[in-house]
């Protein structure tokens, strides 16, 4: 008798489970969000702080790097028994060593200041809602809205890399006209110490961030269900 | 006529130039029956959106038809028919999504949330999956509306800027649909 009880709530419950799969719809969004906060909290704030360290002190390196060119180059050369450098080129190298250094410095420091964001306490409503629907729904708004965030300082962070060159060759410029010479005089000289910036820049704008790639992971769920957009 | 009125509405700065909806739609089974997935993105955006933050009661009707695929386009089952609706509570300030069948009244601080969930329609029970026989096609469309305050619908196919969008479903037979 207990025995037959248990097969038949067993068989209520496998039937009901089938019942439910057609009626309950998936929570795609809330796992992949679940997933993506568990993991920023385990991290805490330890990737950034040791991103800002590493940028600082690259950032550090730069300028101290800019201030021997400036200060000590001549110094330098005489006791090697090289050639001094010119001044046209000691004054790009200073000029792309330093600003490259400022802005690595600055955002360095940006970093290790910023609190850590309390992802269940930004996003209180999904993570303390109880109606899957209702979850599922903001979920989707959550990670929509965490992508948009995402591309924006992606594509900051690449334009401000892209600008320490430009900044660099106006200074350049700046520098030429204010003595007699050639606009354009040693400006790509100049320019080239800052390439490396250039470079990140462009990758930076034609890169995805995790969050803009956590969407499309969904946006591929999403398709699973509902069928591809047209 | 209809789009030309909706153009000199946007021109004029009275209506936004909300894109069309797009569709997508995903028949399946589960046991013997024949069920059907849709998302209307973008439903309720732009003038939609505006209509609904003023107190009315936007929605959209689904119609779902499951056809024979030969020259005569049959009827294989009932036309299965759903609505999804989102409005802003005055009093509340909250926006609510609500629809039939499958979707109880739903209270959202943030629009839109209420809009993602407003414009799904979950697992919609179309047929028995015989019905689908060696072949069916499912055609589904979609057109906005405005519930007023009786709960009597009225087409407002110019939120949607005179569009009606469409899926068409070709299903090769019962045993093909997928799970």
């Amino acid at each position: 008798m207990h025995r037959s009880r248990s097969i038949a709530a067993a068989v209520l419950a496998a039937l009901a489970a089938l019942s439910l799969s057609a009626e309950a719809q998936p929570e795609i969004a809330y796992r992949i969000l679940s997933g993506y906060v568990e993991k920023k909290e385990a991290a805490g704030d330890a990737g950034s702080k040791v991103a800002g360290t590493v940028l600082s002190s690259i950032g550090g390196l730069a300028i101290g790097g800019a201030a021997v060119a400036w200060f000590g180059s001549d110094e330098i050369a005489d006791a090697m028994g090289a050639p001094r450098l010119d001044q046209d080129t000691k004054l790009g190298l200073t000029i792309g060593l330093g600003v490259g250094g400022a802005a690595f410095a600055l955002g360095g420091a940006a970093l290790i200041a910023a609190k850590p964001l309390d992802y269940r306490a930004a996003y209180a409503e999904v993570f303390t809602e109880r109606d899957s629907a209702v979850r599922e729904a903001l979920s989707v708004a959550v990670l929509r809205d965490l992508a948009l965030r995402g591309r924006e300082a992606r594509v900051t962070g690449a334009l401000s890399s892209l600008l320490v060159p430009l900044v660099s060759s106006a200074i350049r410029v700046a520098v030429n006209v204010s003595e007699d010479k050639v606009w354009s005089d040693n400006l790509f000289s100049g320019v080239s110490w800052s390439s490396w910036s250039l470079v990140g820049g462009i990758t930076g704008l034609f890169s995805t961030s995790e969050e803009e790639r956590l969407y499309e992971k969904y946006l591929a769920g999403r398709d699973a269900l509902y069928g591809e957009r047209p | 006529m209809g789009k030309l009125i909706f153009g000199l509405g946007v021109l004029l700065g009275v209506l936004s130039p909300a894109a069309v909806p797009l569709m997508s739609a995903r028949a399946f089974r589960q046991g013997e029956t024949l069920y059907l997935s849709v998302e209307l993105s973008g439903a309720f955006d732009g003038s939609a959106r505006e209509a609904a933050a003023s107190g009315s009661e936007v929605a959209f009707e689904l119609e779902a038809r499951l056809l024979s695929d030969d020259p005569g386009a049959r009827l294989l089952a009932p036309v299965a028919r759903a609505r999804r609706s989102l409005r802003r509570d005055a009093a509340t300030g909250r926006w609510v999504a609500a629809g039939s069948p499958g979707l109880e009244p739903r209270a959202f601080d943030d629009p839109e949330g209420a809009a993602i969930l407003a414009s799904r329609v979950w697992a919609l029970e179309l047929s028995p999956l015989a019905s689908v026989g060696a072949g069916a096609e499912l055609r589904v469309v979609a057109r906005p509306g405005i519930v007023d305050a009786a709960g009597v619908w009225h087409p407002a196919a110019i939120l949607w800027g005179y569009a009606e969008p469409l899926r068409v479903l070709k299903l090769r037979s019962a045993a093909e649909v997928p799970q």
